[in-house]
């Protein structure tokens, strides 16, 4: 075992916070059972992933000008991913997917 | 080229030398170009003439020629003008189209709730696309910019731009109607009248470009004869960027203008092209 800096430890740290939120993610598009309960989970996992592993990237850049990119990615990422969660929930909605409920299941599709 | 819908046996009416006539082009075109593809080089072929005279001297030649560092710009946008030319020409091509074709299709009632019959704006889309979208459009004139020495260009940066327009008429709706119904939203970009002024603007400034070119007594879209001062690939690049300025344009304008004709074929009360978008002021 090699010593790291805590540069790469703090790096290892957040690339490993971020793979959790992916794998939570893609757990959750799996195992949910309707449209809105699947964009909750990808909506608010997909952010953190990746905000938390592009910011551990980030760290690791070395050059000073590919750090500021990747933060502004970040910030890209935390404005955009929200926005379309809701621009899809609401498509959704609107288009009358319906809700799905513990006493009346629907399917993936909206389907009863 | 028959004149019955495709799928569906010629009308009664199709003249018979017409027929003939494509029963007996078919066969000598397709004979014409097989025998053609087999005297084509290889796939690859490093003895074939492109790759021995061709590909060196743009290798060699194209930053000094052009002053791009990007060789992908300088081919695309100086040695192959002509082609590019032809290219944003298709694309507009493809915008007149839709316009023509989607536009007439609108007049035409469809079921209602079908499509974006008003906008889709939220207080939450609302307020981030406020913020996004002057990003969007500054990001897509940096990679138009940025073309010379990076990927990028006039098609990518044009279609980023595109984008950024149609994030606004997703949000706020159709450019022509935001201004009126709703004082509130940002008064920006053009409706689809201008983007269409925008796509024309493209198309002309590039064959303008090379006509001028002419006029100074060189060849169509050769640029080293402009008189824009300092060295002839100095020249050269910056033709190069009014090329790609152009291509820029004619592209975010087709964008925009394949977006309000289809939007416009898939709305419910199915108005004709609206009289004017009030960005004329």
């Amino acid at each position: 075992m090699g010593a790291f800096t805590l540069t790469e430890g703090f790096a290892v740290l957040l690339l490993a916070g971020g793979l959790f939120f992916i794998l939570a993610a893609v757990i959750g598009i799996l195992r949910l059972p309707d449209f809105f309960t699947r964009l909750h989970a990808m909506g608010k996992c997909d952010t953190a992933g990746l905000s938390l592993s592009l910011l551990g990237l980030a760290l690791l850049a070395g050059d000073p000008a590919v750090t500021v990119k990747l933060v502004l990615v970040v910030v890209l990422v935390a404005l955009a991913n929200p926005t379309a969660t809701h621009a899809l929930a609401r498509a959704a909605l609107r288009a009358g997917v319906k809700v799905w409920r513990a006493d009346e299941p629907v399917g993936p599709a909206g389907e009863r | 080229m028959g004149t019955a819908p495709p799928g569906r046996p010629p009308a009664p009416g199709t003249p018979r030398v017409r027929r003939l006539l494509g029963a007996a082009a078919f066969p000598a075109l397709f004979v014409g170009l097989v025998v053609g593809m087999t005297q084509l080089p290889e796939f690859g072929d490093p003895a074939s003439p492109a790759s021995t005279h061709l590909s060196p001297r743009f290798i060699e030649d194209a930053a000094a020629e052009t002053g791009a560092a990007n060789m992908v710009t300088a081919v695309l946008a100086d040695y192959r003008g002509y082609d590019t030319l032809g290219e944003a020409a298709v694309i507009f091509a493809a915008g007149l189209g839709c316009l023509v074709i989607l536009a007439a299709a609108g007049a035409r009632p469809d079921p209602p709730g079908a499509g974006m019959s008003h906008p889709f704006g939220s207080v939450v889309l609302d307020a981030a696309t406020r913020i996004l979208v002057p990003v969007v459009l500054l990001f897509a004139v940096y990679v138009l910019i940025h073309g010379h020495v990076s990927p990028g260009g006039g098609f990518q940066g044009g279609v980023l731009f595109g984008s950024g327009l149609i994030m606004m008429r997703l949000v706020w709706g159709p450019a022509h109607e935001g201004r009126a119904h709703q004082p509130a939203v940002p008064a920006f970009g053009p409706g689809l009248r201008g983007s269409l002024v925008l796509a024309c603007a493209g198309i002309l400034a590039y064959v303008g470009i090379g006509l001028a070119a002419m006029a100074f007594g060189g060849e169509f879209l050769n640029y080293g004869t402009l008189p824009l001062g300092g060295d002839p690939a100095h020249v050269r690049e910056l033709a190069t960027l009014g090329i790609e300025a152009a291509v820029f344009l004619t592209v975010a304008g087709t964008v925009a203008v394949l977006f309000d004709t289809i939007s416009i074929g898939m709305r419910e009360s199915g108005a004709p092209l609206p009289p004017g978008d009030g960005d004329s002021a």
